[in-house]
């Protein structure tokens, strides 16, 4: 679209690929890959964490959502801050004391049972592909948008980018990039959002009232880029140039009537003040609630919004202590206590940032309603503010998101792949700096095959299911394994299974379109109302039937994770500890 | 470590109270979610603005309460003069 835009990607890359080649220095240990040799200072662990977790769902999609489905999808930024409010209060500094470098090494430390870690690692692979391909395909529809690319061309650009960096930097490189990216991320929709809500902002809030369809604030020209249906809320007087239900006009007045139309490519409708805005037929709100209604109904067509909605809030609340990428940057804290303030930090910054979205979204539900037409509701924070700034700053904008946009795949993606490959080389290829290497670039290029079959879904729902599977599994073993003595392998193995898998059964049915409306379409669309508490619940029973396979270090492990570092240093002098392989503990300082 | 799942549940109590109640409250009582404030929807409101301080406020209170809960623990194991590292 614009040259602006085009050196904002070129720009985010290549700081990408720099700040990250000074990694290629530093990296020398396995050790150096995995965990940054653990001496990352709470604020900048903090920046990094919130940079590397804000992916295209909360750049792209939420606003998008908010715009299409209503104030409702607005659950998804809350859960994602509320995820780390939970992960802070149950397992943040435990998990950090415990000194494993990813979840597997977690169960098998705490449970001694190599299936189990064999059966983690694999789900560590799933969740991690789940959350990986919407930031592939928000890389396509950005480049898309931008260049006029064909979607593959960004996801192929974003696979080779990413899995290379980490190929060569690992994850020392890349804490300071994700620091860096937080940064960069907040500016890209902060400062849209504000200079956008300034230059604006003064309309009326018509269109934010209840029980009514969005209307032009102003006369407007739609211009419909491909083949398109929509309907009309109420009937209007507008000027069409172009093919509309295969008629062909010239600039001629039309009385449209409330019903449903079909516009050929590049027809162009003007519309008056007050006019009713159309709605794509590929965009119409799912659900019959209002615009302004608190519930949700991404996914499930419509139906039972309120199980719909809890089914999102379980998903995100308790999804982020199971999320692999996530998890391993808490091993980089130097001790528990860190781990807790820099949690906390993180539950501020994406606060701040969650302001952004929501902001984005009401503003383009106000002043650019024809975004309706576009199709893809993903791609509305980029078209917005040239749409609502002509000229010179709103290209400037324009570019800044789209610079944000891509920061935002890169890091987002970075983290992901480091936890992939690292759970393949550790786990399945015996380690090494080699093997990490290699299952880097094989897992970025799978991830980049898979991307290219997905591009129906929205961002927001498919970062959601990743939630959901992480919920349904990985934070039932991990709460339950830090606070819970009696937890066996046999049990939790059991609820990993039934949880996890039934989770991602119901998604993949989902997507497949399995069930198209009522409770069918719930329960499969936002699972993890159910799948959260059988998991915990078949853990649990498991468990208490199978007390005899407790394995034999439960009193030591949970004093190691509960210890404050002070007296665990003392009680461990001259102990060899060891969960893992742990090799770079900091030397005790008094 | 019971002193330390007490005040994490308490937290989350009190977080989830907050938060997940909301829905609830919309559903047994529609006229809420046709509020407004100050002429945006409550909806808006309450789940662009309002929820993200109370998260920081129990996130704020949990750090607190839990580095004090393992100061205490830690001076009654380990009475010598050695000052607390937190």
């Amino acid at each position: 679209m614009s040259d602006a835009s085009v050196s904002a990607i070129v720009f985010v890359t290549l700081l990408t690929i720099m700040v990250g080649a000074r990694g290629i220095r530093v990296a020398r240990t396995p050790d150096d890959f995995m965990v940054a040799a653990r001496q990352v200072p709470p604020a900048l662990n903090a920046a990094a964490i919130s940079g590397e977790y804000l992916s295209a769902a909360s750049f792209l999609g939420i606003a998008g959502l908010v715009v299409s489905q209503g104030l409702g999808s607005l659950w998804y930024s809350v859960g994602y801050t509320a995820g780390y409010l939970v992960l802070l209060l149950l397992v943040a500094a435990p998990l950090r004391r415990f000194g494993a470098y990813t979840i597997p090494d977690f169960a098998h430390g705490r449970l001694r049972s190599p299936g189990l870690l064999r059966a983690t690692t694999v789900l560590v692979l799933v969740i991690g592909w789940f959350y990986l391909l919407p930031q592939m395909k928000g890389a396509g529809i950005t480049l898309q948008w931008v260049l006029g690319t064909p979607y593959w061309v960004g996801v192929a650009i974003l696979g080779v980018v990413v899995s290379c960096n980490i190929a060569m930097g690992g994850m020392k490189g890349i804490t300071f990039v994700q620091c860096l990216q937080y940064w960069l991320k907040l500016c890209a929709i902060g400062i849209p959002a504000l200079v956008l809500l300034m230059a604006t902002g003064h309309g009326s809030t018509r269109n934010l009232t209840p029980d009514r369809g969005p209307v032009f604030t102003t006369a407007t020209v739609v211009r419909v880029p491909e083949a398109t249906g929509f309907t009309l809320a109420r009937p209007a007087r507008a000027t069409v140039s172009g093919v509309l239900d295969q008629r062909r006009f010239q600039h001629q007045a039309v009385e449209l009537c409330a019903c449903r139309y079909t516009a050929g490519a590049g027809t162009q409708i003007g519309f008056g003040a007050g006019a009713p805005v159309p709605v794509s037929l590929a965009m119409a709100p799912s659900s019959r609630e209002s615009w302004d209604s608190p519930f949700l109904a991404t996914g499930t067509n419509g139906a039972h919004p309120l199980i719909a909605t809890y089914g999102v809030i379980i998903a995100t609340f308790f999804g982020a202590i199971g999320l692999p990428h996530i998890l391993v940057r808490f091993y980089t804290n130097p001790d528990g206590e860190a781990a807790r303030r820099t949690t906390l930090i993180v539950v501020l910054l994406l606060s701040t940032f969650y302001l952004f979205p929501a902001v984005l979204g009401v503003l383009a539900r106000l002043h650019a309603p024809q975004l309706y037409l576009s199709g893809d509701s993903d791609s509305i924070v980029l078209a917005l503010p040239s749409l609502l700034l002509p000229g010179l700053p709103g290209e400037l904008l324009a570019a800044l998101v789209v610079a944000g946009a891509f920061a935002a795949f890169l890091s987002t993606s970075s983290g992901l792949l480091v936890s992939i490959a690292g759970a393949l080389s550790h786990d399945f290829m015996k380690g090494g700096v080699t093997s990490f290497r290699w299952c880097a670039l094989a897992a970025g290029a799978i991830a980049t095959g898979t991307a290219l079959l997905i591009n129906g879904f929205s961002l927001a729902l498919l970062v959601g299911w990743a939630f959901a599977i992480a919920a349904s599994s990985f934070c039932p073993l991990i709460v339950l394994g830090i606070w819970w003595r009696q937890l066996t392998r046999v049990g939790a193995a059991a609820g990993i299974v039934i949880g996890g898998g039934g989770c991602l059964a119901a998604i993949i049915s989902t997507m497949l379109g399995a069930a198209d409306g009522g409770w069918g379409a719930v329960l499969l669309g936002q699972p993890a109302i159910w799948t959260v508490p059988l998991a915990f619940a078949v853990m649990i029973v498991t468990s208490l039937l199978t007390q005899g396979t407790l394995p034999g270090n439960v009193e030591q492990a949970m004093l190691r994770m509960h210890l404050p570092e002070s007296l665990s240093r003392q009680a461990y002098r001259g102990v060899s500890w060891s969960p893992v392989t742990e090799r770079s503990r900091k030397p005790p300082v008094g | 470590m019971r002193a330390q799942l007490g005040l994490s549940l308490m937290c989350l109590t009190v977080a989830l109270a907050v938060t997940a109640s909301f829905p609830v409250i919309a559903a047994l009582v529609p006229k809420i979610s046709r509020m407004t404030v100050g002429g945006l929807p409550v909806t808006l409101v309450v789940l662009g603005f309002a929820f993200y301080p109370v998260l920081l406020a129990v996130g704020w209170f949990y750090t607190r309460q839990a580095r004090q809960l393992e100061a205490r623990f830690t001076d009654l194991v380990d009475p010598p003069t050695r000052p607390p590292d937190v």
